[in-house]
C-alpha cells in the first residue's frame, strides 16, 4: 500500500463480504422453495427472496467495485485520496440505503422489475451516493500528477455505469417501452460499461502480478474490452426478441450478441498469454488464481453459455427459464464476483501487511467455490433443459413442469453447499487479515521490484 | 526497387505489422465477417421467400447503385494515390488527393440520401418487409462507416496540411486509408447481394 | 502489371460488367459474385497494400472471401 487513504477500500470490501454471505442465504431459501420446502413463505415469499438475492448480488459487486476504485485510483494517480471523511460518509450512506432496500423487500416495498426492484425514492439516494463517489475519484485523479490509461478506463466505466442507471428511473406507462429501457440498465451494465470497469481492474492486476510492460497490457486489453463493449451495445437486441418491439431487433440482436463471445475469448487468451510471458515471481498466488479464473470463467459463463441461448431461434424456447438462471450464475460469478474476489485477494495483504496469499485455506476456497459453482451451473442446466422440454415443447403447464424438475434442485443444493464452503473459507481468510494498519504503508513495494520492466 | 516497394517491403513477412497496423486489420476482419454473417442470414431468408425478395429487389434502383459503386471505388483510388504520393514525398499532391477522396465520399452520401428519400416517399421503411429490413440495416450501417471514415479523413487532411506527416512517418494516414478502403470492401459485398443477384 | 490506375480501370469494368450481366439473367449469379470477389481482392491487395503483407493476412482474407462467395454460390444452386 502506498497511501494511507487507500485503507478506505477495506470498509467496502468488508461490506461486500457481508452482503455476499447474505445473498447466498437467500439463494438457499429459493433452492429449498423450488424443492417444495417453502416453510419461510409467510415471512419471505419467493418474490421477496429472489429480489433480495439479486439486489444483494448487485450491491455487493458494486461495493467491491467502489473499494477497488478507492484502492486503485490513489495508486495509479500517485496521490492520497481527495477526501477520506467524504469517502467514509459515502460508505455509510451506501450501506444504509442498502439495508433499507433489503428490509423494504420483505415488507413489500419494491417495484416488480427484475434487477431494478429498488423503489424510486431510494433510487434518488443511490444516485446521490454514486455521484459523491465519482466526485471523490475524479478529484483524486485531477489532484494527482499522473493520469494512467487504466485509471481513465476504470473511472469512465464507473461514470457510465452511473449514467446508465438513469434510464431505469424514468417512469413509463407502456410496458414495452419500460422493458426496452430496463435493459439499458441491466444489459448495458453487464455487457457494456461494467466491462470497462472489469478491463480497468484486470489491467491493474495483470500489470502488478505478471510484471509485463504496462504499455503492452494497456494497449491490448483495452482493444479487446472495447470490442466487447461495441458488440454489446447493439447486442442489447437479444433481450428485445419477444417484448413487443419491431422485429428487426431479431436480426440486430442475433448478429451482434453472437459476436460478444469472440471478445470474451480474446480476453481469456490474452490474460493467459500475459501470465505466461510474465516472470511468475509474484508471491501473491491467490490473487493470480482469481485473476486468471476471472478471465477463463467469464468466457465460459458469459461467452459460451451466453452464446448457447442468444440466437432468436433458441431463445424462443429458453427465454425466461432456468436456462437463463444457469447462464446468469456462471456469468456473474466468472466475470464480476471473481473479479471482486481477485482485487480483494490482491489488496488485503498490502493493506494489512499480513502475508496471507498462498495458504491452504485460500487455495481450498478457490477450488471449492469454483467447482461448486460449476456444479450449480450444471444443475441449473439440467433443470432448465428439462423445463424447456416439458413446458415449451410438450406444452405442460408451468407449475406441472416445476414439479417435475424438483429433484434437480436437490443436486443444486449439494453443489451450492460445496460452493458455500469455498466462500466461507474465503471469508475466513478475509477475517484473518484483520483491519488495515498504518505500518503497512510502503510495504509491498518489494513486490514492485520484481517487475521486469 | 521503386520507393513504394522499398517502404512497403520493410513490413514484409512481419505478422505483427500489416500495412496500416495490426489493430486496423483486426477491425477490418471483424467488420467484414460481421457483414458476411448478416448477408448469409439474408441469403437464407431469401431462399425461404424468393418471390417476395425478388419483388422487393426490383424496387431498388440498380443504376443509382452502380453509379454510387463507381463513386466509392474512385474515391478509393484517390485515397490509394494519396498514400502513394505521400510515400514518394509529394506532400502537396497527397493533400489534394485526400481532399478529392473526401469529396467523393460526400457524393456517395448525397446519392445514398437521395435513394433513401425516394424509398421513404414510397413508404418503404425499415419494417416494410424482411428484404427492406435488411436493406436499411445493412446500407445504414455501411453509411455510418462511410461517415466515420470521412471524419477520420478530414482529420488526416488537416494534419497533412500542417505537415505532420512525411515520406517516412505516416502510419496514421495508412491506418485512416485502410479504414476508408474497408468501406469499399464492405460495399463490394453489399452491392451485389442487395441490388444484383437473386 | 497491376498498379493503382489499372486497378481502378478493372474495378470500373467489373462493376459495369456485373450490373450488365445481372440485368441480363439471374443465371449469371456465380459470375457476378466472382467479379465482386475479384474487386475485393484488387482493393485489398493493391490499394491496401496487402500484397506486401505477411502470408498470414493474405491467406486469412483469401479464405474469408472465397468461403463467403462459395457459400452464396452453392446455396443458390
Ligand atoms: C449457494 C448459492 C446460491 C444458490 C443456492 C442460488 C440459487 C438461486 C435460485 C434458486 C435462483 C432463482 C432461479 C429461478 O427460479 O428463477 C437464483 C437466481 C439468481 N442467482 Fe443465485 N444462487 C446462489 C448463489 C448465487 C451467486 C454466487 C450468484 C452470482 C454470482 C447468483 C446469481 C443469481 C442470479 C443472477 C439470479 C437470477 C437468474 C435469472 O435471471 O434467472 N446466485 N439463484
Ligand atoms: C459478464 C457478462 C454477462 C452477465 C453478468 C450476464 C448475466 C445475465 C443475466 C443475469 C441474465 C438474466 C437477465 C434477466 O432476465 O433479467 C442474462 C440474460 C441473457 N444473457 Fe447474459 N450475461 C452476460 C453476458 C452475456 C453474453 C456475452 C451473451 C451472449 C452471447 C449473453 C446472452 C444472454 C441472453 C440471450 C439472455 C436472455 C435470456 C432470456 O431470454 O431469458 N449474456 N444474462
Ligand atoms: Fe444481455
Amino acid at each position: 500500500m502506498k497511501f494511507k487513504s487507500q485503507k478506505v477500500a477495506y470498509y467496502f470490501f468488508a461490506l461486500s463480504m457481508l452482503l455476499f454471505s447474505l445473498q447466498i442465504v437467500y439463494g438457499f431459501i429459493m433452492a429449498f422453495a423450488h424443492m417444495g420446502f417453502d416453510g419461510l413463505h409467510e415471512w419471505i415469499p419467493f418474490n421477496a427472496a429472489t429480489a433480495t438475492h439479486k439486489n444483494l448480488l448487485v450491491v455487493w459487486i458494486l461495493s467491491g467495485f467502489m473499494g477497488a476504485g478507492y484502492f486503485i485510483i490513489p495508486d495509479e494517480s500517485d496521490t492520497e485520496l481527495w477526501s477520506v471523511p467524504l469517502a467514509l460518509l459515502q460508505f455509510y450512506s451506501f450501506a444504509i440505503v442498502g439495508v433499507i432496500a433489503v428490509v423494504g423487500f420483505h415488507v413489500g416495498w419494491f417495484e416488480g422489475r427484475k434487477f431494478l426492484e429498488i423503489p424510486r425514492p431510494l433510487d434518488y439516494l443511490v444516485a446521490l451516493n454514486v455521484i459523491l463517489f465519482l466526485v471523490i475519484l475524479l478529484m483524486t485523479m485531477f489532484k494527482g500528477k499522473k493520469r494512467t490509461t487504466t485509471a481513465w478506463v476504470l473511472t469512465s466505466g464507473l461514470v457510465f455505469a452511473a449514467l446508465l442507471y438513469l434510464p431505469g428511473m424514468i417512469w413509463f406507462d407502456n410496458h414495452t417501452v419500460d422493458s426496452f429501457f430496463r435493459w439499458w440498465v441491466v444489459h448495458l451494465w453487464v455487457e457494456g460499461v461494467w466491462e470497462l470497469i472489469m478491463g480497468g481492474i484486470l489491467a491493474y492486476l495483470l500489470i502488478k502480478l505478471t510484471g509485463v510492460d504496462r504499455e503492452v497490457i494497456e494497449k491490448w486489453l483495452y482493444v479487446i474490452v472495447g470490442l466487447t463493449f461495441l458488440s454489446g451495445i447493439l447486442g442489447t437486441g437479444h433481450h428485445y426478441y419477444f417484448i413487443g418491439v419491431p422485429k428487426y431487433w431479431l436480426i440486430v440482436g442475433g448478429i451482434f450478441s453472437s459476436l460478444e463471445p469472440l471478445a470474451f475469448l480474446g480476453m481469456t487468451l490474452f490474460a493467459i498469454q500475459m501470465y505466461r510471458k510474465g516472470n511468475k515471481k509474484h508471491p501473491n498466488k491467490l490473487a493470480i488464481y482469481w485473476t486468471l479464473s476471472t478471465a477463463v470463467v467469464s468466457f465460459l459463463g458469459a461467452g459460451l453459455l451466453g452464446l448457447a441461448h442468444t440466437l432468436p431461434g433458441v431463445n424462443l424456447y429458453t427465454h425466461g427459464t432456468l436456462v437463463t438462471a444457469m447462464h446468469g450464475h456462471l456469468a456473474f460469478w466468472g466475470a464480476y464476483a471473481s473479479l471482486v474476489l481477485a482485487i480483494i485477494s490482491y489488496s488485503m495483504p498490502l493493506m494489512t501487511g499480513r502475508k496471507i496469499f498462498d495458504n491452504t485455506i485460500g487455495h481450498m476456497a478457490f477450488w471449492f467455490a469454483n467447482i461448486g459453482m460449476i456444479g450449480m451451473t450444471m444443475a441449473f442446466a439440467a433443470a432448465g433443459v428439462a423445463q424447456v422440454y416439458m413446458e415449451r415443447i410438450m406444452g405442460l403447464e408451468f407449475m406441472k413442469a416445476q414439479l417435475e424438475i424438483e429433484p434437480h434442485f436437490f443436486v443444486l443444493i449439494i453443489a451450492a453447499t460445496v460452493f458455500s464452503i469455498g466462500v466461507t473459507l474465503f471469508i475466513i481468510n478475509f477475517l484473518k487479515f484483520g483491519s488495515p494498519v498504518d505500518e503497512a504503508i510502503g510495504q509491498g513495494e518489494e513486490f514492485s521490484a520484481l517487475q521486469t520492466s | 526497387m521503386s520507393s513504394e516497394q522499398h517502404v512497403l517491403s520493410r513490413e514484409k513477412n512481419d505478422i505483427l505489422h500489416p500495412p496500416g497496423g495490426i489493430l486496423i486489420w483486426i477491425l477490418i476482419f471483424l467488420e467484414v465477417i460481421t457483414f458476411m454473417i448478416a448477408l448469409s442470414v439474408f441469403a437464407y431468408m431469401r431462399s425461404r421467400n424468393a418471390a417476395m425478395f425478388a419483388e422487393s429487389q426490383a424496387m431498388l434502383n440498380p443504376l443509382l447503385g452502380t453509379v454510387n459503386t463507381i463513386v466509392l471505388l474512385s474515391s478509393g483510388y484517390f485515397m490509394a494515390e494519396a498514400v502513394r504520393k505521400l510515400r514518394a514525398g509529394l506532400l502537396k499532391l497527397s493533400v489534394r488527393y485526400t481532399l478529392v477522396t473526401i469529396l467523393l465520399g460526400l457524393v456517395f452520401i448525397a446519392i445514398k440520401s437521395f435513394e433513401y428519400s425516394q424509398k421513404i416517399e414510397h413508404g418503404i421503411g425499415l419494417e416494410y418487409n424482411t428484404f427492406f429490413t435488411f436493406y436499411w440495416l445493412l446500407t445504414g450501417f455501411h453509411l455510418i462507416h462511410v461517415s466515420v471514415g470521412i471524419v477520420i479523413l478530414v482529420f488526416i487532411y488537416f494534419s497533412l496540411r500542417k505537415g505532420r506527416y512525411d515520406a517516412r512517418d505516416h502510419e496514421d494516414v495508412e491506418t485512416g486509408a485502410a479504414f476508408w478502403h474497408m468501406c469499399d470492401l464492405i460495399w463490394m459485398l453489399l452491392f451485389p447481394m442487395l441490388y444484383l443477384i437473386n | 502489371m497491376l498498379n493503382n490506375k489499372t486497378g481502378w480501370l478493372l474495378l470500373i469494368l467489373f462493376t459495369l460488367a456485373g450490373s450488365w450481366l445481372s440485368g441480363l439473367s439471374h443465371a449469371f449469379l456465380a459470375l457476378v459474385m466472382i467479379l465482386f470477389a475479384l474487386k475485393f481482392f484488387i482493393i485489398s491487395y493493391q490499394y491496401m497494400g496487402l500484397r506486401f503483407a505477411h502470408p498470414f493476412w493474405r491467406y486469412s482474407i483469401n479464405i474469408v472471401v472465397l468461403g463467403f462467395v462459395s457459400v452464396i454460390i452453392f446455396s443458390s444452386l
